[in-house]
């Protein structure tokens, strides 16, 4: 009403519906100004990005020694040791990329599917995607690997994709496997048993002046297995089980691994099996860890004592350096999905 | 009883404020915000995957010997070089081979410029697809085959491309 | 009517200048949409494979004395890492202390390391 704008001007105040009418409109105007910051923070990708996080597996895989390097000895049964475990890399060591360590892949490979009791093994899929893929959204994958050449082993992990539209990624790696020595019935023997001289630094430095061996090429007893095969010996009884001594302190071991374990046609033999009769496939295997479990080093020197029921030794211990092995190196493919 | 004389005041700010909140409804629920397109992602695997390869075939494989890259430019052999490299590049775990192809050079200081000296090739002739580039660095010894290469460090450079 | 009461239009013009300031906020930004560094940029950009190569090279020679002292084998690697990989290399080694230092620049990523050998 003309009447009101007049005492308005006059008075120098504002009515009271146009103070509701304002108040109104900031209240919206608020409201508003906030929802715009979400309107920029909606900056999200539709997709997720399946390559780079199969990328980034693949780096840790093939690249990577893992958190801790050497976790292939750990035991998992231990909550402590497991919660060590940070990073499933494959790599031999930190500064050889592209070369994987053989017992690493057998363990990342075959991992415990029901129940994560098993000291040795992996949990499937847990473990997988804690220490390996990492993130929260549950990613599936499917890591699977084929060595070329005559073996053409394949190792495999993970669910089949349903389609073609995962993250995908191939490297090409170079694999490491453990050492061995053969030992044969010298012709004429004269002692029952065969003594072999661990001193394990002449592995780890075969020449005085030279550094150590790349870990690539390194025959490493304490830290992977190590097969001795017994050649020749058909006919031959082994009379007890082999015999460790540190000087002259007998080492003594159980059937727990990891351990020393003697194998005739792929078959176990046990504390009462013995005397055992030898085949031409006999060996005995030296279970990664089991040395540093009694433990031994790098600068360990330890006697190992076959005791047979002929005259199959000249009574000179082998020397562990001029009869220890190593295989080339073989080459092998990864593909790593995700999705 | 309650004027209404100034009414308008307050519709006009409830309508304002509808049609802000309307509009800013309507921006936020079409406005789709997406990440650009990932079109180096190929590149990215191959290179990966050449590199790897050539590393594999630029490993000694035993202890103090040399490795195969290192021994077929030594001996000037491209096809020692094809018969290792082509499996490591294209072979699948599962599935048939990949279809990759490359052609190889050799790089080498002379004086104070940079020389190349082309190697070997698949048998395809490049027209000119994309391609990655992955290298690596031997060292000729006084033996080598191709005298310009003796006693130098060579960057081997090899240009893989998908037909 | 003979004159409009505009008195309280404002709030309304305020209202519709606002939502014109939100809709032409919504073109820039999506606009601005694509701008962004993709993984496999960030991949492609890091020398990671050349640092590594570099490295392992020079490990190769590292008690071969006399080879990474030798300049002709420096220029090698410095010139062919100049014209081929865009990059400055520098290193030097020291075999009584066992230490080697080197250096790595192309221009966008720099790599520094000392590297002391322990048996």
């Amino acid at each position: 009403m003309p009447g009101n704008r007049r005492m308005n001007h006059e008075n120098g105040q504002i009515s009271i519906d146009f103070i509701i009418g304002f108040t109104i409109f900031m209240i919206a105007f608020i409201f508003v100004a906030t929802m715009i910051s979400g309107l920029l923070i909606n900056l999200q990708s539709q997709r997720i990005d399946y390559d780079a996080v199969a990328y980034r597996t693949g780096t840790v895989l093939v690249e990577d020694p893992g958190e801790p390097s050497e976790w292939n000895l750990l035991d998992l049964t231990k909550a402590a040791d497991r919660d060590n475990l940070k990073r499933l890399g494959l790599n031999v060591a930190r500064n050889s990329p592209g070369i994987l360590r053989e017992s690493k892949i057998e363990k990342f490979f075959n991992p415990d599917r029901g129940g994560c009791s098993d000291r040795s093994r992996l949990c499937y899929p847990s473990d997988y995607s804690q220490k390996l893929i990492f993130g929260d959204y549950p990613y599936s994958f499917n890591i699977s690997m084929r060595e070329l050449g005559p073996s053409g082993r394949t190792w495999a992990i993970g669910e089949i994709p349903s389609n073609n539209n995962t993250g995908y990624i191939r490297r090409v790696v170079s694999i490491k496997k453990p050492g061995y020595a053969d030992i044969s019935p010298v012709p004429a023997g004269s002692q029952n048993h065969i003594t072999i001289n661990m001193k394990i630094q002449t592995l780890f430095f075969p020449d005085p002046v030279s550094p150590s061996i790349d870990p690539a090429y390194q025959i490493d007893l304490i830290y992977e297995d190590f097969w001795v095969n017994l050649t020749g010996f058909s006919g031959v009884n082994l009379t007890k089980k082999p015999e460790l001594f540190d000087g002259t302190t007998p080492v003594t071991y159980d059937e727990n691994y990891p351990t020393l374990r003697v194998f005739i046609d792929s078959v176990e033999i046990h504390e009462g099996d013995y005397p055992a009769l030898l085949t031409d496939d006999s060996k005995i295997h030296f279970e990664e860890g089991f040395l540093k479990s009694k433990g031994f080093h790098e600068s360990s020197e330890l006697d190992f004592i076959l005791t047979f029921d002929q005259p199959v030794g000249d009574g000179i211990a082998l020397n562990i350096a001029d009869i220890a092995k190593r295989y080339p190196l073989s080459e092998a493919i990864m593909e790593i999905r995700i999705w | 009883m309650v004027k209404n004389s100034a009414q308008l005041y307050t519709i006009e700010g409830i309508a304002a404020g509808v049609l802000m909140i309307v509009t800013a409804y309507i921006v936020v629920s079409t406005s789709t915000v997406l990440t650009p397109q990932d079109i180096h992602i190929i590149d990215m695997q191959l290179e990966q995957l050449g590199h790897d390869a050539l590393m594999v075939m630029n490993t000694p494989k035993d202890y103090r010997i040399s490795s195969n890259l290192t021994e077929c430019i030594s001996q000037n052999n491209p096809d020692w070089f094809k018969s290792n490299f082509t499996p490591l590049v294209r072979s699948r775990v599962f599935l048939p081979d990949d279809t990759l192809h490359y052609n190889v050079s050799l790089y080498y200081r002379d004086g104070d410029v940079v020389q190349k000296r082309d190697f070997t090739d698949d048998g395809m002739p490049y027209l000119g697809e994309k391609t990655v580039k992955v290298t690596q660095w031997i060292r000729m010894d006084d033996g080598a085959s191709i005298p310009e290469l003796r006693n130098k460090i060579v960057l081997v450079e090899v240009l893989l491309w998908r037909s | 009517m003979a004159q409009l009461n505009d008195e309280g239009q404002w709030i309304v013009m305020m209202g519709f200048v606002i939502s014109i300031l939100i809709v032409f906020l919504a073109i820039i930004v999506a606009e601005s949409a694509t701008v962004g560094k993709t993984t496999s940029e960030s991949v492609l950009e890091f020398p990671k494979t050349d640092i590594q190569d570099l490295r392992s090279l020079l490990f190769q020679f590292r008690w071969d004395s006399g080879l990474l002292e030798n300049t002709e084998f420096k220029r090698d690697i410095q010139l062919l890492h100049l014209v081929k990989k865009n990059a400055i290399v520098e290193y030097s080694s020291d075999v009584s202390t066992k230490k080697m230092e080197i250096h790595f620049f192309n221009g966008l990523t720099s790599f520094n390391e000392t590297y002391l050998e322990t048996f």
